[in-house]
């Protein structure tokens, strides 16, 4: 199992040279540290940051491979499932794109039959109402009490 | 000043906005009472409709729902052992054992009372100081802006998180988002790659979406539906049967407990967690008998809740007076406020004075509603408290996204939501906190904008942020946070630990 520290450390050095890179592109200030200043910055800190996550991690992982403990690679909540809530986000970038093309009422209404799938199962009822009773509510709230325009999709 | 309050307090005679404070106060109670869900959430998801209406009536809602749902997390914390909210964790060791020997109804009532207390010490505090300091922040120019920022930033991610790097990476990265769009100063383009879109940066509501509301979604899946949270029956007959326990535990921690928390309040990014935290210790550590403490002694109840809603009127001073955000929930409605066109800080008092007395005014309602809401309606708090998060949730993710996308007016700015929800999990998971990236994302080109301007007037001479007196001393104290919150107290707590656990060996 990889140390989580590891993990994150090593893609935080990654964004922080990514981000200096584009920061390098930035033109000089006239008189001023310029726009390319504080970018800069915040990506030598964060480097400098991710390196000491990164190797705290590593340095903790060795001394708990040599003291024959399970090395931490373990979700920040014990027992936590990770399937779940991967699906949940893959849902959740479905439900935006296909909001407009679909219009509210259907994205809205596929979108939390869905979620309630997620966290239950077994209430075939709840399945049912859940999505009907949030979608109209919201559909309530933005379009009737906020006066909000929501998109139709093709049953306009 | 007598004559100004007189006329704002008849403001309140509009039964509309009434209900809109009551509402408001009534909502975040009923929030921060479900475990899962946050104040924070709820504000960030009723954004969208406060730009409906007037400034007014927008920030004393929000201002309800902040109070309120401080204190809800108590109604969970006692009654089932699981705190609706991160502040509440404290009152659950005392609150729920006294629950368990059947005074259920006297943990309610005392965490009710003491919010009340605490809340009210809070907005005295705010309403005298806070005039005060936005006065001399007046004086403030452009490097003494800068150190203040600076110890603001240095403070949220050093108080919020166990380890300090994460806290620092957590607020760069929050730094990061703010950089980019047009530059403060220069008409350049940072880092937009060609998206017409990011021109007017990140839009912060899809981001505050994002971060409080999209992110839980994706949190709450991962973790296993906790059993069925059931609640001693609580009577209405007892509702008083709280007071004989504050005579007992004695004024002293009430006034201690409201300082803790004011203080810690006012410090950008401590929050209610770390207020009631510390008033529970220092109560324990002057107790005749500290180990009562987590076996339902009341004082145990009585601090947490004072320090925590203390909190609220402390958070509310740097917000008003210096435009800084004394915490995640502040930082929401300053963003919500800036939105609205209304940029708090010094110019605040002087600009809009017609917003803040209503503000200070609908604060002190608000802790009257949670006095005589929380006593009247606890037989109906373990019916709140159960509700599935198989219901809650789906409503929460579908609500988020579409607010977005009315708020922004975009596809774009349900995508930020979407985008920043992940990356908020992935952070979590990682056991990054999220706060400092909203504060980093706020208060960033605060801090810039007030560097570069400093070295533009100083032309280019650093020293100004030395040769004025305030601006080094704030520049030293970051220094000082820095090093004793993020090396010499965790050493202390360590040492303290690893004590503790050789005691308990043979």
């Amino acid at each position: 199992m990889v140390n989580r520290d590891v993990v994150s450390g090593a893609l935080l050095l990654l964004l922080s040279i990514g981000y200096l890179l584009n920061a390098r592109a930035l033109p000089p200030g006239r008189g001023e540290p310029g726009p390319a200043f504080l970018p800069t910055t915040i990506a030598v800190l964060l480097s400098l940051v991710a390196f000491t996550i990164l190797v705290g991690g590593a340095i903790r992982a060795r001394s708990a491979m040599a003291a024959g403990v399970a090395v931490d690679g373990a979700a920040s909540t014990g027992g936590a499932r990770w399937f779940a809530p991967f699906t949940a986000i893959l849902l959740t970038i479905a439900y935006a794109v296909a909001f407009i093309p679909l219009g509210f009422w259907m994205s809205t209404l596929l979108y939390t039959l869905a979620i309630t799938w997620i966290f239950q199962r077994k209430r075939p009822l709840q399945l049912l109402i859940v999505p009907l009773a949030s979608t109209g509510i919201i559909y309530l709230l933005f379009r009737v009490v906020l006066g909000a325009r929501l998109p139709v999709g093709p049953f306009s | 000043m007598l004559p100004d309050f007189a006329q704002t307090l008849a403001l309140f005679l509009d039964p509309a906005l009434l209900a809109l404070v009551v509402g408001g106060t009534l909502l975040g109670i009923v929030v921060g009472a479900v475990p899962g869900l946050t104040a924070t959430l709820a504000i960030a998801l009723l954004l969208p409709f406060t730009f409906a209406l007037p400034p007014v009536p927008s920030i004393v809602m929000l201002t309800g729902i902040f109070i309120g749902g401080i204190y809800g997390g108590s109604i969970s914390a006692i009654a089932v052992r699981i705190p609706g909210a991160p502040a509440s964790a404290m009152t659950m060791l005392d609150g729920n054992a006294m629950a368990r020997r059947g005074e259920t109804e006297a943990a309610m009532g005392l965490a009710t009372f003491s919010s009340f207390v605490g809340g009210s010490a809070g907005g005295v505090i705010l309403v005298l100081f806070a005039p005060q300091l936005a006065r001399i922040a007046l004086e403030f120019q452009s490097p003494e802006m800068f150190a203040l920022v600076l110890l603001a930033l240095v403070a949220v991610s050093t108080v919020t998180a166990d380890s300090l790097a994460k806290g620092f990476a957590a607020t760069l990265i929050g730094m990061m988002l703010a950089t980019v769009g047009i530059d403060g100063l220069m008409p350049v383009p940072r880092f937009t790659f060609g998206v017409t879109n990011l021109l007017t940066g990140v839009p912060q509501l899809a981001v505050v979406i994002g971060l409080f509301a999209v992110t839980e979604l994706f949190l709450q899946a991962g973790v296993r539906e906790p059993k069925s949270v059931r609640s001693n029956p609580v009577s209405f007959a007892r509702v008083f049967s709280f007071w004989p326990y504050v005579k007992q535990v004695g004024w002293r921690i009430f006034a201690k407990s409201s300082l803790i928390g004011t203080l810690v309040g006012a410090l950008p990014g401590a929050g209610a967690a770390m207020a009631a935290f510390l008033a529970y210790s220092e109560a324990k550590r002057s107790s005749k008998d500290p180990d009562s403490f987590g076996k339902g002694n009341p004082a145990g109840v009585v601090a947490p809740e004072t320090s925590n809603n203390a909190m609220t009127g402390g958070a509310l001073i740097p917000m008003l007076a210096f435009g800084i955000p004394g915490d995640a929930v502040t930082a929401v409605i300053l963003g919500g406020l800036m939105i609205q066109g209304i940029i708090p800080g010094p110019q605040l008092f002087r600009e809009s004075a017609t917003l803040v007395q209503p503000l200070f005014v609908g604060y002190f309602i608000s802790y009257g509603v949670l006095l005589v809401a929380g006593l009247a309606f606890l037989p109906l708090y373990a019916k709140i408290i159960s509700v599935p998060r198989s219901i809650l949730f789906p409503f929460i993710g579908a609500i988020a996204v579409a607010a977005a996308f009315v708020a922004g007016r975009t596809s774009f700015a349900m995508f930020v939501a979407v985008g920043v929800g992940v990356l908020g999990y992935v952070l979590q998971r990682f056991g990054y906190p999220v706060v400092p990236v909203l504060l980093g994302l706020i208060l960033g080109p605060m801090l810039e904008t007030n560097f570069r301007r400093s070295l533009i007037i100083s032309r280019g001479d650093v020293s100004v942020f030395f040769t004025s007196p305030i601006s080094a001393i704030l520049i030293a104290a970051s220094v000082v946070f820095a090093i004793y919150f993020g090396y010499v107290l965790p050493r202390r707590v360590r040492r303290k630990e690893a004590a503790t656990r050789s005691e308990g060996e043979p």
